[in-house]
């Protein structure tokens, strides 16, 4: 079975579109998706589709704390149903 | 001039090491692109292409309101991704001008009745922030979304 880690890079890989990255690239797990020309808006639809993935609660407050690939996976390797 | 960033992620201009007095807001989608220069007042743009997306259902929980949310599900094929994307911009130009970035919930107002229909432009006051009145105007076309929303200075407000 896939890691976290593959997981949730897939997700991120088919559903975000991260400036500067061209498809194939590796993703950078330390760079902020805010600042990536993700915008607010996708990054809270991401998060659900991350909760619906993993089987976790992610809120809309705890969303400003998991920008960063890294600091998700974390999460997600916590938190996992 | 440089660019600093504020402890949201909002970009501002500087002059001389001072943040300078005008506002501003970049957006893309697609190939085109929105910029927005005001003299004052916090201001924010969104652009979007209107087209088919894998999980609408998660980008309506995560954007819409309550009635928002009724209005789009009862629309159906061009017609509801239309309105879709029209309140998408509205509201996600709202929060980049707001600046709180993700402390702003999207889900948590919602954009004027007579904007989700045929008005195209508008003020707004959020819940979080009473004594704000903010001017949103619609500047779609048939294959874009796109909005601004620019705060009103005090004597402007209706």
């Amino acid at each position: 079975m896939a890691s976290n880690e593959e997981r949730l890079i897939s997700l991120l890989d088919e559903n975000l579109t991260i400036e500067g990255r061209n498809a194939g690239d590796p993703i950078d797990l330390d760079r902020n998706i805010a600042e990536a020309g993700v915008s607010s808006q996708d990054i809270a639809a991401f998060l659900r589709l991350v909760n619906e993935e993993f089987g976790t609660s992610i809120s809309a407050g705890d969303c400003g704390d998991l920008l960063t690939p890294r600091s998700l996976l974390e999460y997600v390797d916590a938190n996992a149903a | 001039m440089a660019f600093g960033v504020s402890p949201h992620g909002k970009p501002f201009a500087r002059v001389r090491d001072r943040q300078a007095d005008i506002s501003f807001s970049v957006s893309h989608g697609g190939w085109h692109g929105l910029i927005a220069i005001a003299p004052g007042g916090r201001l924010g743009v969104d652009i979007e292409e209107r087209v088919e997306r894998r999980r609408l259902d998660l980008l309506i929980e995560a954007a819409l309101g309550e009635e928002e949310t009724a209005e789009v599900t009862s629309a159906t094929g061009s017609e509801q991704l239309h309105l879709f994307f029209k309140l998408w911009t509205m509201k996600e130009a709202l929060v980049k001008a707001h600046g709180l970035g993700m402390g702003l919930d999207a889900t948590t107002f919602e954009i004027p009745r007579g904007m989700r229909r045929m008005d195209v432009s508008g003020t707004l006051v959020l819940p979080q922030m009473p004594d704000v009145t903010w001017r949103l105007e619609d500047l779609g076309e048939e294959r874009f979304a796109a909005a601004i929303a620019h705060e009103l200075a005090p004597e402007a407000r209706p």
